[in-house]
């Protein structure tokens, strides 16, 4: 299976991106943080498919029971399986995680290459902007825009785009300027290259492996930043499964009910381990250094 | 061009200051290059000598508009480069090219050769698609040494010399009539360096190509070019035939350049040393730049700079002539 | 007699899944005062031997053969007994001298730091070493150099700075590798110069390594000529420049562009330095051989003892 994949991957893409597959496969972090990454998005997917019951639905003569054979995570207040929420709870954590990072890295990618590479005013109006943007805490920005707009799902996304955008911004700008000095630039300048093609295809491959690292690491702040968004009631709302949401509804009976919190708190700590391992073995892959 | 000299290309007064220093600095002014003028015969190599602050550099780069001159006027077939529009100048980037020195930088570490060789012929409009391409790029390969069956392999699967090899075929895809040569071989073994010194000699033959071959290894400028120019601190202070300017060096700066290169001899000539370092480019001695290191220095040299004067069929800036 | 006697040293690296033998079983001995020279090009293996007999080699390096200084074999010495050649009996002097002296402090700083700790003496006792040591490189006021931090020196005076460091223990074996490659061409010639009148004051041993053939001959008493972690000529610098016997020492003489009066062609060498991780059979140098003969290619030549030369090839 392994070796098809590799065999593809020559075909298509050449030699040297099997070297870097090899490298990447060989690299433990990335081994034990794709499988987790890979386990949660699967579940998120296959939610509909996967999960035993209905989330929302619960016999309230079943509330807060133990885990058993018929439910492996048990039941909470409302008699719902906490499993099913669980399961269910991946795919909003997944959703949230990939788009309000995704549009953090567009906007923030876009914005900062752009300001790197002009230079000049652009690069001084966008960099003070990210300057001002960077000063707000994260939690006290989702307030301010759960405030303004209210709560939910889609709100919880810009939020946390919002509070990711400046620094997404700052790390392709830096990245933009350190490459713009390579003598490769200014070969292209000489072959006659115009400033965009400059930008697209000399530059911008070269730039994103900080800005690929750093995504990976913020999609697991961003998970925790929605959990407890939602913990405090301003994330996504009930009855949505979520994992925040559920941590917060177990707050009466943690020692009573331990299994109502402890399966998505693990679900929580298990995704964000998975992302920041995989984070940092996309680091040592990406970012090579010497051992001494 | 120039009918009547046969001269390509024409620098005349090139300056290049670079100003440091932002907002809440004082600026400092970095003088590259000073003032220098000088011609390439259609055909053939003009080597620019100098060690570190010489303004060599700058010079090639500035020729190119790779880097924006201060002042001067560069006239390539009789057009004023520094005169033209950027859409322009595109236009002309076909016609004059630039080689570097470091072959590990000097190429896109993600662009495949096919890539880093066709771009050129794809942006002037000497190819049209992909079949094209990738024949012509095939012959440039061939024509500098490469296999053309490594056509799809990044730059980092080759060695240096390998490297200044594909960034040779990278210059000429286009056909130039000129190419800026910058220390081209100095970062690879003499074994290399002598196959790429070779490669580009044939390259000129064939091709009728004029070089400005910038180089702080004198033996290598003396083998590649006929004319030669040498500078310090920003100034051109020798300018002659080779021949002439490294068997009967006029300026005290040349000749002792030339004392200073350790020959492959043990018999031969003991080194013979100046003092000193050379001078920052952002503030040169007062006066004749070279003075505080010159043997004969007088008293006008530390006072006034000396003219350019021609002296036995070459140009030198000193006040012993 | 012989300060130094390395015999069939090898040695190898991995990088990513292959072997690597940098230096395949060299054998040389230095005597006391003379300056031998390690000449070749890239992936000839004389950085390597140099960080060899100093014991700089990265982790994973792996030693065979033997390095004799002083009746020890260097290669079985413990961590600390080699600290205390290192840096001390044993000097090196690297190329880039921009990057080797910390920024953070002043040279004199530094400089006494390390001499106090090495020599095991007091500070005041150490910065007068020092300052004696950077009269003999010929820098005029001293005692404000101390003062100095290493950005406000050129990269000359850092060469010359390293050297005094490296002088100040007064070591038996100097080591430098390239230490003029990355300096100006007049900078050059004065460190040369300095280091010729140094070695005909002091007749420190010296292993001088460099890429450069004219350096080489200007400094060195005798050659050792290195390809692909080999030795294939080693002789008195006289001998060698006026007769090289081996084919690789020859082409490289006639590759070289010189400074002359007629325009004499040069002859590049066909081919490539080879890979370590698999070098040619028989002799390394054989595919870009122009003398090349059936024995070459099978048969790996042993440095033979031709009196005052030793050389590697079946042909000589």
């Amino acid at each position: 299976m392994i070796s098809l994949i590799e065999e593809l991957i020559e075909r298509k893409l050449g030699k040297s991106q099997v070297r870097m597959w090899r490298r990447l496969r060989r690299n433990r972090n990335i081994k034990v943080g794709g499988v987790l990454v890979l386990g949660f998005i699967f579940m998120g997917l296959l939610a509909p498919w996967i999960s035993p019951y209905d989330p929302l639905r619960g016999k309230l003569i079943e509330s807060l029971s133990p885990p058993s054979w018929k439910h492996l995570f048990g039941t909470d207040i409302q008699g719902r399986d906490i499993l099913s929420r669980v399961i269910w709870g991946a795919r909003t954590s997944m959703i949230v995680a990939f788009f309000s990072i995704a549009i953090a890295v567009t906007a923030g990618t876009l914005a900062g290459s752009v300001a790197g590479f002009l230079g000049g005013w652009v690069d001084n109006v966008v960099s003070r902007v990210v300057d001002i943007m960077l000063a707000l805490p994260d939690i006290l920005l989702a307030l301010f825009v759960a405030a303004i707009i209210g709560p939910g799902l889609e709100n919880v996304i810009l939020a946390i785009a919002l509070y990711n955008f400046p620094q997404f911004a700052r790390i392709s700008r830096a990245s933009v300027i350190n490459i713009k000095q390579e003598d490769y630039i200014e070969a292209a300048k000489a072959i006659g290259e115009r400033d965009v093609s400059v930008l697209l295809r000399y530059i911008l491959p070269n730039s994103l492996a900080p800005v690929i690292v750093h995504a990976t690491l913020r999609t697991a702040a961003s998970i925790l930043t929605a959990a407890g968004l939602s913990f405090l009631g301003l994330g996504v709302q009930p009855p949505t499964p979520e994992w925040g949401a559920m941590l917060s509804d177990a707050r009466t009976y943690l020692v009573t009910a331990p299994y109502v919190w402890i399966f998505p708190g693990l679900a929580l700590t298990l995704t964000a381990l998975g992302f920041n391992l995989l984070g940092d073995g996309l680091n040592d892959v990406l970012n090579p250094r010497i051992e001494v | 061009m120039s009918l009547i000299t046969g001269m390509l290309l024409i620098v005349k007064d090139l300056v290049k200051h670079f100003i440091k220093g932002g907002y809440f600095q004082s600026k400092i002014v970095v003088k590259a290059v000073d003032g220098v003028s000088f011609s390439v015969r259609k055909g053939s190599t003009l080597g620019l000598v100098g060690e570190s602050g010489s303004g060599k550099t700058t010079v090639g780069k500035t020729i190119l508009r790779l880097v924006e001159p201060t002042s001067g006027s560069a006239i390539f077939d009789g057009v004023d480069i520094f005169k033209l529009s950027k859409r322009e100048l595109r236009r002309f980037r076909k016609r004059m090219q630039i080689v570097y020195q470091d072959p590990f930088s000097s190429m896109n570490p993600r662009m495949r050769i096919v890539d880093i060789v066709g771009r050129p012929l794809m942006i002037h409009g000497i190819v049209e698609n992909k079949e094209d391409k990738e024949s012509e790029v095939a012959r440039l390969l061939e024509s500098v040494g490469i296999d053309p069956e490594n056509m799809y392999r990044y730059p980092h699967e080759f060695s240096g010399g390998q490297r200044q090899r594909i960034a040779i075929a990278r210059a000429i895809s286009v056909k130039p009539e000129f190419i800026v040569l910058d220390e081209p071989t100095s970062a690879l073994d003499v074994s290399v360096q002598a196959q790429i010194l070779r490669l580009l000699k044939d390259l000129q033959k064939e091709l009728d190509l004029s070089y400005l071959f910038i180089s702080h290894d004198l033996s290598v400028v003396n083998y590649m070019s006929e004319e030669v120019a040498v500078m310090y601190a920003g100034e051109i202070v020798e300018l002659g035939r080779s021949e002439d300017v490294f068997q009967d060096p006029l300026h005290p700066y040349t000749e002792a350049l030339l004392f200073s290169v350790p020959i492959p001899d043990p018999g031969k000539r003991e080194i013979r040393t100046i003092e000193g370092e050379p001078p920052s480019p952002v503030s040169p001695p007062k006066g004749c730049r070279f003075h505080p290191r010159c043997p004969y220095a007088e008293e006008i040299c530390k006072v006034k700079e000396p003219p350019l004067i021609r002296v036995k069929n070459r140009q030198v800036m000193c006040w012993r002539y | 007699m012989y300060v130094l006697e390395v015999k069939d040293l090898t040695v190898t690296y991995r990088n990513e899944e292959r072997v690597v033998r940098a230096v395949d079983n060299v054998s040389l001995k230095i005597r006391k005062g003379e300056v031998l020279s390690l000449v070749g090009e890239s992936g000839s293996g004389k950085t390597t031997l140099g960080l060899a007999i100093i014991k700089l080699l990265p982790p994973g390096t792996v030693l065979k053969g033997s390095i004799m200084f002083n009746g020890k074999d260097l290669i079985k010495l413990s961590n600390d007994e080699l600290r205390d050649i290192r840096g001390n009996k044993i000097s090196m002097i690297f190329q880039e001298p921009m990057t080797a002296l910390n920024p953070a402090f002043t040279i004199g700083y530094f400089m006494t730091d390390v001499l106090s700790r090495k020599l095991k003496i007091s500070e005041k006792a150490a910065k007068n070493i020092v300052i004696e040591s950077l009269r003999k490189v010929k820098i005029p006021d001293p005692e404000t150099l101390l003062k100095r931090y290493p950005h406000e020196l050129s990269g000359g005076m850092r060469q010359r700075v390293l050297i005094a460091l490296a002088l100040t223990t007064n070591p038996e074996l100097l080591i430098a590798d390239e230490p003029t490659s990355a300096l100006d061409v007049s900078v050059q010639a004065q460190i040369l110069r300095l280091l010729k009148d140094l070695q005909r004051e002091y007749r420190t041993t010296t292993i001088f390594i460099t890429h450069n053939l004219g350096v080489a001959a200007q400094i060195s008493d005798r050659l050792a000529v290195m390809y692909a972690g080999k030795i294939v000529e080693l002789g008195y610098v006289k001998d060698i420049f006026r007769r090289p016997l081996h084919p690789y020492t020859e082409a490289l003489l006639r590759a070289v562009p010189r400074l002359g009066s007629k325009r004499v062609e040069i002859e590049p060498i066909p081919g490539q330095v080879p890979d370590l991780a698999n070098p040619p059979k028989g002799c390394r140098f054989h595919p870009r051989c122009p003398y090349a003969e059936e024995i070459c290619k099978v048969k790996e030549p042993l440095l033979k003892d031709l009196g005052d030369r030793h050389i590697a090839c079946w042909l000589r």
